[in-house]
């Protein structure tokens, strides 16, 4: 019965946040010029889109709400494995651009890939920590130098190019 | 038609420069150790270097994304057969025969009937995408704004009903996925369209974090929620690899037939590998005399699939190239990467950059004969990726991902968008949405809007000369019919039940 009724809170709240964004879509949609039909402006299809969206939610909803139990509910039990090192991976990456920009790209890459093995074998902080500063190197040999791609540099990144290209 | 030697030869000319074949190699072999990963497809590969193909000239990038297209092909068979894990969607089917046969101690026999049908489906599928492009692309030219919002309605259309699943989520998925594709400054008035007074959001959210966030980060954020089975793998000696005569002889003709039939698959809109898999097995099992040893081992059920997947996505990349209109996410990715050249797909294509359409097929012939000769010897090596515990490799690919999306533009806004998807991605897989037909109405949104508003303001607003051209009633005609049809067989099936149960059950009515 609990999974049951996670299975339709789920379900409830993919409806809901799809309705709450059509809204969200059409408010910002209603101020642009609609023109007309024979010569149709910026709003003309964002309107038909929003509409069309927040319809489909509203019949999504009403669909799940009185949903009885289905055979997906036995799928639909969410495993509790490695929940806590998913969100943590999901957080490195929203972290990431904003630690890319302070202290540059060589020891943003080597914090995000030391959380990220932290978060799955929690444990081996040394090894974590050598296989981030390989891997942070190798990708700072790879992309900047090798392929020139352009990145923040950081103090780190300027030691390391003075001593790359000498 | 009588171009097509010499353009081919013209092709091979260009394809076999030595970076040119090293790309074809490259791609060839990140491909099969992609569809060796179980979760990691071709699209997430194609996502991953995606940025990186800015440093390559784009011959090369499609040069490179075909290989990894078709060694992904490859790839996922080996660990189908091996250990019944599909490396991609498209290789589901060849576990039901294919790991049957390894437990009977066929496991070299089946992998090399894969490799052959794939390499035999890839050659067929090249020649029809040869003659059918430029074709198709002569009879594009002639296509007029109507035209083109119907064949995108249609892809649309029929997506909703060929990505499984609810037809009602697929819907709200292309609605949000044109949603987004509407953010941005609209082109021909300038008007600045849900931007929140973002600047960065006036060139529209990018193509590359939104596919890299769906389907790279979310992917690997599902595999971590899936435990680690740590399954051991396989070794197969070389001698086990040669088919005997009898299972040669059972395998050439559904080679053939899902050829054939991947490819024609190959050119509807939604997952055609995948789709072409199913009813190429479907097939086999009909047409065979044993249909009882389908599941429990027969060859046919790993030649005629593995061929038709290989075959589909020659079929695949015909409404690219003719059309400019991607039909399958990894085509939207190829369309990607063109567009990050500064080209545009479409019947102006062929004509306007021979050497690189021409480039391209030749370079699958290449990549072909390539998959073929290291699919097989390497095999050992390839499933040996599998060896490399989940704890490195995942967060690996996330860096990956996350450097890939920020060398193309160096935008901040990028990353944060790349981390939004990969994050929406993994919610909205828990309520079985699917990100395709977001990406490919992502990609499709812009054409199918332009279109309509240039229909409709050369009609004077008139929707009926819209819809009533030849081309776009038999579209529609199509779409609507493959709503129609499974509801019509469907009620007639509810209708023919109680009368085939009821007397056999004896149940009162």
């Amino acid at each position: 019965m609990k999974t049951q009724h996670r299975f339709r809170t789920k379900e409830a709240v993919a409806g809901l946040a799809f309705l709450g964004f059509s809204i969200g879509y059409l408010a910002l949609a209603l101020p642009l010029k609609r023109g007309e039909v024979g010569n149709p402006g910026p709003g003309f299809v964002p309107l038909l889109i929003g509409a069309s969206l927040a319809l489909c939610s509203v019949v999504f909803l009403v669909r799940h709400t009185g949903a009885r139990e289905t055979s997906r509910l036995s799928d639909a039990n969410p495993a509790q494995h490695g929940r806590p090192s998913v969100w943590g991976i999901a957080g490195c990456t929203l972290a990431y651009p904003f630690t890319l920009d302070s202290v540059g790209f060589f020891l943003s890459t080597a914090a995000a890939a030391m959380t990220m093995l932290l978060l799955l074998q929690p444990r081996r902080v040394a090894w974590a920590l050598a296989t981030a500063v390989v891997t942070a190197l190798v990708c700072f040999l790879v992309f900047p130098i090798a392929l020139g791609v352009s990145f923040p540099f950081g103090v780190a990144d300027e030691f390391l190019y003075h001593i790359v290209r000498g | 038609m009588l171009d097509i030697l010499p353009n081919l030869l013209n092709g091979f000319a260009t394809a076999l420069q030595p970076h040119y074949m090293l790309y074809a190699l490259v791609g060839a072999v990140l491909g099969t150790i992609t569809g060796v990963l179980p979760g990691l497809g071709p699209l997430g590969a194609m996502s991953i270097l995606l940025g990186f193909t800015l440093k390559l000239d784009a011959t090369g990038a499609l040069i490179l994304f075909a290989g990894i297209y078709y060694g992904a092909m490859y790839g996922g068979s080996t660990t189908s057969i091996l250990l019944n894990i599909p490396g991609e969607a498209a290789s589901v089917v060849t576990c039901l025969d294919g790991y049957c046969m390894a437990q009977k101690g066929r496991a070299g026999a089946a992998l090399t009937v894969s490799a052959a049908g794939s390499f035999i489906a890839g050659t067929i599928s090249i020649v029809g995408l040869m003659l059918a492009s430029p074709f198709l692309a002569n009879i594009a030219l002639k296509f007029g704004p109507a035209e083109f919002f119907a064949i995108g309605v249609f892809g649309l259309m029929l997506l909703v009903r060929l990505t499984g699943g609810s037809a009602l989520q697929s819907v709200m998925m292309i609605l949000l996925g044109m949603a987004l594709g509407t953010v941005g400054m609209d082109l021909e008035t300038g008007a600045r369209r849900f931007t929140l007074g973002i600047i960065d959001l006036d060139q529209g959210i990018d193509f590359l974090p939104a596919a890299m966030g769906f389907f790279g980060i979310a992917e690997v954020l599902a595999c971590l929620q899936e435990p680690d089975t740590g399954q051991k793998v396989r070794r197969v000696r070389m001698r086990e690899l040669l088919p005997t005569r009898d299972e040669w002889r059972r395998s050439f003709p559904p080679i053939f037939r899902g050829s054939f039939l991947g490819f024609l698959i190959g050119l509807i809109p939604g997952p055609s590998p995948v789709i072409s898999t199913f009813v190429s097995y479907m097939t086999e099992k009909r047409l065979s005399r044993h249909p009882e040893e389908f599941g429990r081992g027969a060859i046919e059920g790993v030649a005629g699939p593995e061929a038709a997947n290989n075959a589909a996505v020659g079929g695949a990349y015909v409404p690219l190239f003719a059309l400019g209109i991607p039909f399958t996410p990894a085509m939207a990715m190829v369309l990607g990467a063109l567009m990050l050249h500064g080209l545009t797909p479409g019947p102006n294509l062929i004509q306007d950059k021979p050497a690189l359409f021409w480039g391209v097929i030749a370079s699958m012939y290449i990549g072909n004969v390539a998959l073929l000769i290291l699919n097989l010897p390497l095999v050992n090596v390839f499933v040996g990726i599998l060896r490399v515990p989940r704890h490195i490799l995942m967060p690996m690919v996330v860096l990956i991902c996350m450097i890939g999306v920020y060398s193309v533009n160096s935008s901040r806004l990028d990353l944060v968008a790349l981390s939004i998807f990969g994050i929406l991605g993994l919610a909205l897989r828990k309520v079985a949405f699917s990100a395709a037909p977001l990406i490919l109405a992502m990609v499709l949104g812009p054409m199918i809007e332009t279109s309509l508003r240039q229909a409709l303001t050369i009609t004077g607003g008139n929707i009926w000369p819209v819809l009533n051209r030849p081309i776009c009633i038999g579209m529609y005609t199509i779409g609507a019919l493959s709503f129609v049809l499974p509801w019509g067989i469907r009620q007639i099936r509810v209708w023919a039940r109680p009368a085939a149960v009821g007397p056999k059950s004896g149940a009162p009515v």
